[in-house]
């Protein structure tokens, strides 16, 4: 697992490398924490191998910081794995899924 | 005679009328079974729109367009004729004499442009058939040839015309850890020359990963072609094959065009005629069926091309190509150039030319990837085995089990492309048996950001202080139809639960949590909970990619 965040300007790219896992929701949450609730937020998921239950989760404590149904979240480049429990858990209907 | 009649003026309807005593039909309209259409020219921008008109229905039926010409019109007709737009100009006013002589002409003439128009049609019927033939053969050869030829070795330049000429072009990593190269030329075209290439491509594979040689390979191809071949023809071919040092090459050239060598360290390349006859024209007795064996230097360049390449007008020969240009990429450019000036459609035989870089390092990773397709392939067969795994309180207490039985699952099964699926399914089950079942957490308590801080801060607590339970896993797998059937069975020492409460409370809320159940159900055939809630069992089957 490996958790990195970059800022510019209104946006906040969050990076996701490995496993994304109940391990991680210490350092998930940090990395956008401290950002503007109305700040548009970017889930870099390409080098995402897998996700858990818990990862869900998280993304849904991300989405309610962000504003819950105003939010603005894009989750980009994820594996056809990823997608697809993403589609499962019917997470297309509340993050933007590139 | 049935006449499309088209004239208003008072010398044309003088025609008409001396048509019509004269036995001869006349109709306004253009229909299908007219035998000829006579069309009044005048100096009109109506008649030049008329004309084409008439011209655009009369030419694809080949039914004669005759024109009336009254002095003024004469020259236009005459142009007419001469351009042949039409097929005869009449003057007006109406000469009885001449028009009977005339008619007469095209009645006799009729019979034959009758025939022509129906060749016509036969002839675009056929083409289209044709066209539709060439596409289904050109998708089973593509199955054949281009499959296994590396392109990290191998630039290829390939244009079949159409119809299919009998270029065939294959290149395939050896087990010696070499490379062999076909490249041949089967006579006639079409359908015949493509059922040809089946049984040599499948030789030529076949032998191939097996270990022959191209000498072995030989007779085996000559057997094969012998019957097949009209007397008097044979398969040209030129096989090679790449030793995986590149310091020697064997060679055997039959009927193709020189092959040519270029040396790493310049000057002209070597040229390579042919020495044999063809494949299949003669028995196998009495072919010079023995390889050359030529030293060449790694990194030497080898040029084969087939006949088609002649009808090329290239900007420099070959040859000369080789020498100045050591970049593969910018030879295959002006090669596809000198095909696209002369139009890919336009095309009157095949054109192919392969030009391997006898590259050891590049070979040897061919090599490698080879080995470890087959070994991939050979584990993914599905097998039996099954596996116990049993963790007491304090191997709970350190890390997951599950990165390690994904490991051995890879290791027995490589079930490379099911990985994440398996892993999201292992994951989900043991973590609920370890939370819940052991250390008897609370996911009600992933309300809101606060509880699910709070709820991982319990975890790790209870997970420290832990000093007793255990939670078993079962794994077992068998083959199953097309593919293999993994039956996951997870069982811990805790009291269980309610499983009709805790799924209808999964539906009812969308909090933080109640998430994996439901992907271990979308992911798997079968999941059922046992007994009292602390056994659960779930099979993922999979099938062949």
């Amino acid at each position: 697992m490996a958790i990195s965040s970059t800022s510019s300007g209104n946006r906040v790219t969050i990076k996701i490398s490995g496993r994304f896992d109940f391990n991680d929701h210490v350092a998930f949450r940090d990395a956008y924490h401290d950002a503007a609730p109305e700040a548009s937020y970017v889930l870099d998921m390409s080098a995402t191998d897998y996700m858990d239950s818990s990862a869900l989760g998280m993304l849904l404590l991300l989405r309610e910081h962000a504003g819950g149904d105003k939010a603005n979240i894009t989750i980009s480049g994820c594996k056809p794995e990823i997608k697809k429990i993403l589609t499962i858990a019917n997470f297309q209907k509340l993050f933007a899924i590139q | 005679m049935n006449i499309v009649f088209d004239g208003i003026s008072s010398q044309a309807q003088e025609v008409a009328n001396w048509l019509a005593a004269n036995g001869h039909r006349l109709f306004s309209a253009f229909h299908e079974t007219c035998d000829l259409v006579l069309l009044e020219l005048t100096e009109t921008t109506d008649t030049r729109r008329r004309l084409e008109h008439w011209h655009s229905l009369t030419q694809v039926r080949r039914i004669p367009l005759v024109v009336l010409a009254g002095e003024e019109a004469s020259r236009h007709g005459l142009q007419c004729l001469q351009q042949g737009t039409v097929d005869e100009v009449l003057p007006l006013p109406l000469d009885e004499a001449l028009f009977a002589a005339r008619l007469a002409f095209w009645q006799r003439y009729l019979p034959q442009c009758r025939q022509a128009a129906h060749y016509e049609a036969c002839v675009a019927r056929y083409r289209q058939h044709l066209r539709e033939e060439q596409a289904v053969l050109m998708k089973v050869l593509a199955r054949f040839e281009d499959s296994s030829i590396p392109s990290s070795l191998v630039s290829l330049v390939k244009h079949h015309a159409m119809p299919f000429h009998g270029n065939i072009c294959l290149a395939m990593p050896n087990p010696a850890g070499g490379l062999t190269i076909l490249l041949g030329d089967f006579p006639g075209h079409g359908v015949a020359a493509a059922l040809a290439v089946l049984p040599v491509a499948e030789a030529f594979r076949s032998m191939t990963a097996k270990g022959y040689g191209i000498a072995e390979m030989l007779p085996e191809l000559n057997a094969k072609l012998e019957p097949l071949m009209p007397k008097g023809e044979g398969f040209s071919a030129c096989l090679v094959q790449l030793e995986a040092d590149c310091h020697s090459l064997q060679m055997w050239n039959g009927g193709m065009p020189d092959v040519l060598i270029q040396s790493p360290d310049g000057g002209s390349p070597r040229r390579l005629a042919a020495r044999s006859q063809r494949l299949g024209e003669v028995a196998f007795a009495e072919l010079d069926a023995v390889p050359e064996r030529i030293e060449i230097l790694p990194g030497s360049r080898l040029v084969l091309h087939s006949r088609g390449m002649a009808g090329l007008s290239l900007d420099e020969p070959l040859a000369t190509m080789l020498t100045s240009q050591r970049d593969a990429s910018v030879i295959v450019q002006q090669i596809e150039g000198a095909v696209a000036a002369r139009g890919v459609e336009e095309l009157d035989d095949d054109v192919c030319l392969l030009l391997l870089h006898c590259d050891p390092e590049q070979l040897a990773r061919l090599g490698h990837e080879g080995e470890a397709a087959q070994a991939r392939a050979v584990k993914q067969q599905a097998s039996r085995w099954d596996m116990s795994l049993t963790l007491g309180y304090d191997s709970l207490r350190k890390s997951g089990p599950v990165p390690v039985l994904m490991q051995l699952v890879m290791e027995l099964q490589g079930l490379e492309d099911h990985r994440e699926a398996l892993f999201t399914i292992l994951s989900e089950l043991f973590n609920n048996a370890l939370d819940h079942g052991i250390l008897g957490l609370d996911s009600s308590l992933k309300q809101d950001a606060e509880g699910f801080v709070r709820y991982y801060q319990q975890r790790e607590q209870a997970l420290n202080s832990l000093a007793e339970g255990e939670i078993r896993l079962d794994l077992s797998h068998q083959p199953a139809v097309d593919g293999g059937k993994l039956e996951i069975r997870i069982r811990d020492s805790g009291r269980g639960f309610d499983v009709a409460a805790l799924q209808q409370a999964g539906e009812e809320k969308r909090t933080y949590c109640g998430r994996g159940l439901g992907l271990v159900r979308a992911l798997c055939q079968e999941l059922e909970f046992l007994g009292c809630g602390n056994d659960v069992r779930a099979v993922y089957q999979w099938h062949y990619s």
